[in-house]
C-alpha cells in the first residue's frame, strides 16, 4: 500500500510533502499560477482527503482527472472542465471574510524569518530598485485563511531573507503574538515547502525552524541558501519520500502534461 | 433620448482629460481591449485608472503617456514577466501607485456601487499596505469594539466594459460560463458613467446561453466590437493572444521597439475593424 518510490523528482517531493499538510474535509483556496499548489490539491482529494474543497479562482472542485491548468492556453479546454460549482468573486471574498477557509497556498516573492511575505518591492517602497508585480490577494488570505502553506521551488538567499523589505501579507509579527492580541482569524504560515527542504514555525518565538531535509541535500546547502539563522531541531529527518502509488497518479493521472515543469526547474 | 449604440470614437471621447476610469476584467481576460487602444489614439491624458489586475490594459495606459496615476492588486503578466513600462515608471517615480489586495480593491468598487462612503474589513490590519495606500483608515468598531480597516468607496468616472452581446433595448447579457461577471457589474455600478463594448448587438431578444448582466439603466454607451478583447481573451469564446502578449512584452522592453509597437497597431490604425485585419481577427 504505502511502498515508498525510489526514483522520484523534487517538484514531485513538494507535492507530496504540501499534499500531506491537507486534511480531510476542509476547504482551501488557491489562486492562480500555482500548477504545484493545484496538483498537490488534487492528489490530496484522489488519496486521503477525499472530502476536501478546491477552489481555484473560481471553481469548486475541478474534476482530478482534467487537466484544470490547459485552459491557460486552450479555450476548448475551458468549456470541459468539470467544475462541481463555477462561484461568483463576491461569493468567495465572503468566505475569506467569514473564515471558512481552512488553508490557502502561496508562492511568496521574499519571505523573512517570521513569515512575513513581499510581493511589492525589492528596496524603499516609494523608490524601490524593483517594483514588483503585487500581492493580489496574499495580503487577504495572510489575515483570513486558517493557514497558509507556502512553497518555493527555488530555496536561494534573495527569498529567503532576514527582514522583508515590505509587508505584503504579515506571518508572526510581535513574536506570534500579534494575531492572538488583534483576534485575527487566520493563522498565518505554518508551512513552508521547498526543494531543499521542509520549515515550519516555532510557536513561541513565531521564528522558521527546519523539520527536514530533503534526500540527497546536506544541512550546509539548505543554511547557505536561507539568508537568516533557521532554528533547527536536535535530530534532522529526510523529507518522508513519495509512495509508488502518489507518483503513479500524479504523472500518469493528474499532470500528464507535465504543468508542474512551469513551477519548477532543476538546479545545474 | 440620446442614442445608446454609437461609434467607438464617439463612446471613448466621453472620457475627459483628469478622468478615473475603471478596467472590467481581470489577468489577460475581458479587458475592453478595444476602447483602451482608442483612448490612447485619442491621447487622452491624466487618467486614474483602476484595474484590479493589470496587465496589457494598464501597460499600455502608462506607457502611452495618459495615465500617470495607477490602482490595483496587481499588475504584470502572470507567468510571462513584469509589465515593463508599469515596472519602469514606478521605479523611477514617473507614475504613482496606488497599491490595494484583491479584496479590499472590490470592497471600494462595492462601497461606491452600494452607496455607502466604506466597508469595513478585518483583511490587512498586519499590511504595510495600510501604510503606504493612507486611503485605508483603522478604526475601532462600534459593535465588535475590534480594529477593523475602512475601505473608501472608489468613485469613479467612467466603467469601461467588455461584455458578450447587447439587445435591441441596451440591456447586456453575458455568456452562461462567463467568471467574474460580479467584477464587472460592480465597476458599472461604482461609475457614473459606464461603456460597455460588446462581441454583438442583436436585434430583438437575446442568443440562448446567455444572461443578463447589465439592465440598461446601468449602461450609457455601448458599442459593437467583435474581438474587443484581444488581445486577452474571452472566455469561454476565444483566449488570450499569446504571440501576440509576447510581441508586447518583448516590445515594451525597449522604448524604440514600443514606440514602433504603438505606431503599428494603434496610430497607424484608424480604429478597431482595421485593428482587428492587422491582427488577422476579420
Amino acid at each position: 500500500m504505502s511502498e515508498y518510490a525510489k526514483d522520484y523528482g523534487i517538484d514531485e517531493l513538494m507535492i507530496v510533502s504540501l499534499a500531506r499538510e491537507m486534511r480531510d474535509g476542509e476547504k482551501m483556496y488557491l489562486g492562480a499560477a500555482t500548477p504545484i499548489g493545484v496538483i498537490a490539491t488534487q492528489l490530496a482529494r484522489v488519496t486521503h482527503a477525499p472530502n476536501l474543497i478546491c477552489i481555484y479562482g473560481m471553481w469548486v472542485n475541478p474534476d482530478p482527472y482534467t487537466n484544470y491548468m490547459a485552459v491557460m492556453a486552450d479555450p476548448t479546454a475551458f468549456k470541459t472542465i468539470k467544475a462541481e460549482a463555477l462561484i461568483k468573486l463576491t461569493d468567495l471574498h465572503d468566505l475569506w471574510q467569514r473564515g471558512e477557509i481552512d488553508f490557502g497556498i502561496i508562492r511568496p516573492g521574499q519571505i523573512d524569518q517570521y513569515g512575513n511575505i513581499n510581493n511589492s518591492v525589492v528596496g524603499d517602497y516609494f523608490k524601490p530598485k524593483v517594483r514588483l508585480p503585487g500581492g493580489v490577494a496574499i495580503g487577504d488570505v495572510a489575515h483570513l485563511c486558517g493557514r497558509l502553506l507556502v512553497y518555493v521551488p527555488r530555496h536561494e538567499p534573495r527569498v529567503f531573507v532576514e527582514k522583508v523589505d515590505f509587508i505584503t501579507g504579515p506571518g508572526h509579527l510581535e513574536e506570534g503574538k500579534w494575531r492572538k492580541n488583534l483576534k485575527i482569524s487566520g493563522r498565518g504560515p505554518c508551512k513552508v515547502i521547498t526543494d531543499l527542504c521542509v520549515m515550519g514555525f516555532d510557536e513561541k518565538s513565531g521564528k522558521m525552524r527546519l523539520e527536514s531535509i530533503h534526500k540527497g541535500v546536506s544541512l550546509n546547502e539548505v543554511k547557505e541558501n536561507t539568508g537568516f539563522p533557521l532554528l533547527l531541531p536536535e535530530k534532522i529527518p529526510e523529507t518522508e519520500p513519495p509512495t509508488v502509488n502518489q507518483i503513479k497518479l500524479i504523472r500518469e493521472r493528474i499532470d500528464p502534461s507535465n504543468m508542474r515543469s512551469l513551477d519548477y526547474r532543476p538546479r545545474k | 433620448m440620446r442614442k445608446k449604440i454609437v461609434s467607438l470614437q464617439e463612446a471613448v471621447s466621453e472620457i475627459k482629460r483628469g478622468d478615473s476610469i475603471g478596467i472590467g476584467g481581470a489577468s489577460l481576460v475581458y479587458k475592453p481591449m478595444a476602447a483602451v487602444r482608442e483612448i490612447v489614439r485619442q491621447k487622452i491624458t491624466d487618467l486614474t485608472v483602476y484595474s484590479l489586475m493589470g496587465d496589457v490594459d494598464v501597460d499600455l495606459l502608462v506607457g502611452s503617456g495618459c495615465s500617470k496615476r495607477i490602482c490595483a492588486a496587481y499588475v504584470g503578466f502572470p507567468m510571462m514577466g513584469f509589465a515593463q513600462n508599469f515596472r519602469s515608471k514606478v521605479q523611477n517615480g514617473e507614475i504613482s501607485f496606488k497599491e490595494y489586495s484583491e479584496l479590499t480593491f472590490v470592497l471600494g468598487l462595492r462601497a461606491a456601487a452600494m452607496g455607502v462612503s466604506f466597508l469595513p474589513t478585518r483583511s490587512l490590519l498586519g499590511s504595510d499596505l495600510l501604510k503606504v495606500n493612507t486611503d485605508f483608515k483603522v478604526f475601532d468598531c462600534p459593535i465588535t469594539n475590534q480594529k477593523t480597516v475602512a475601505v473608501p468607496a472608489t468613485k469613479l468616472d467612467v466603467a469601461l466594459i467588455h461584455a458578450y452581446q447587447c439587445d435591441s433595448l441596451g440591456n447586456i447579457y453575458a455568456l452562461e460560463s462567463q467568471i467574474m461577471t460580479d467584477l464587472l457589474v460592480a465597476f458599472a455600478q461604482a461609475a457614473k458613467k459606464t461603456i460597455v463594448t460588446v462581441e454583438k448587438v442583436v436585434k430583438g431578444e437575446p442568443e440562448k446561453d446567455t444572461r443578463l448582466m447589465l439592465p440598461k439603466y446601468e449602461v450609457d454607451l455601448v458599442v459593437e466590437a467583435p474581438y474587443g478583447a484581444h488581445p486577452t481573451g474571452f472566455l469561454p469564446l476565444y483566449t488570450m493572444d499569446v504571440p501576440h502578449i509576447t510581441e508586447y512584452t518583448i516590445a515594451s522592453s525597449n522604448p524604440k521597439a514600443y514606440e514602433e509597437y504603438l505606431d503599428k497597431y494603434i496610430y497607424s490604425v484608424k480604429d478597431h475593424e482595421e485593428y482587428l485585419k492587422k491582427v488577422k481577427k476579420s
